[in-house]
């Protein structure tokens, strides 16, 4: 009886160990994809038109403070890896990024271009050229 | 007798496996990790293949609103903590995020380096 009894704290003392540890792997993606490799292709005077049949469909479209027209594209993919026994460490990448077309409001052609784009595997693509 | 305290331990207990919090430790996965001092080395009119031999490579490269071109490093992390209190019917979990570490910003223009900027976090 005594027996069957510690075996059963035993195996709630496993239970609980098993509750505070172990390890996670997530891979999220935010927006939608598009050709990032393209963008170096993107030249201020491009017409819209253009731009998406480089770049693809935006993801949004709006008007920025100044009254300027704007294509938003925006994909990136957070993978993250971590695991642990109650404190838990872990590591973290990202992988693309956001693009801002800034097109003029009346020609509708581009008038500037912003992105910040994560991931050592688009160094090459977008500053090998360069 | 004992057998009574074990099923009262339990009942008492297991809700308490659903009580609690935890704390990570995240760090970004960059090419390279260095010290803030490298970012010394660093200088206008450096060629953008010498920070590549230096640092590795950024990151993340971008364009900023006034056009200036720039690789960024992040040598970063987050420290998280979370917490969870189940009363019955009804779940709440908290979590806090706080940055750690620094980035640093290589404006550089027709592959040569213009400016640095930096950005750190407390620790």
């Amino acid at each position: 009886m005594n027996e069957k009894i510690g075996n059963w704290s035993i195996g709630l003392v496993i239970i609980g160990v098993l509750f505070l540890s172990g390890c996670a792997t997530v891979r999220q993606s935010v927006g939608l994809p598009y050709n990032i490799e393209k963008l170096t292709t993107i030249k201020i005077g491009m017409s819209e038109n253009e731009v998406i049949s480089l770049l693809g469909e935006p993801i949004a479209r709006g008007k920025d403070l100044d009254g300027n027209p704007f294509l938003l594209y925006q994909y990136t993919v957070i993978s993250s890896s971590g695991g642990g026994f109650i404190v838990m460490t872990g590591s973290a990448g990202q992988s693309g990024g956001e693009t801002r077309v800034i097109l003029d409001p009346e020609t509708h052609k581009v008038k500037n271009l912003k992105y910040e784009i994560y991931g050592t595997e688009y160094y090459e693509k977008l500053r090998g050229g360069k | 007798m004992r057998k009574n305290i074990i099923k009262t331990m339990t009942i008492f207990l297991f809700p308490l496996f659903l009580l609690g919090c935890a704390t990570a430790t995240t760090t970004m996965r960059v090419e390279k990790r260095f010290q803030f001092s490298e970012i010394d080395k660093i200088h206008q009119g450096m060629k953008e293949e010498e920070v590549i031999r230096l640092l590795g490579k950024p990151s993340a490269v971008g364009i900023d609103e006034q056009g200036r071109e720039y690789l960024l490093y992040q040598q970063t992390g987050y420290k998280q903590t979370m917490g969870m209190s189940p009363p019955i019917g009804y779940t709440h979990v908290s979590a806090s995020s706080v940055p750690t570490g620094f980035e640093v910003r290589i404006y550089v223009k027709d592959k040569i380096v213009q400016s640095v900027g930096h950005t750190s976090y407390r620790e």
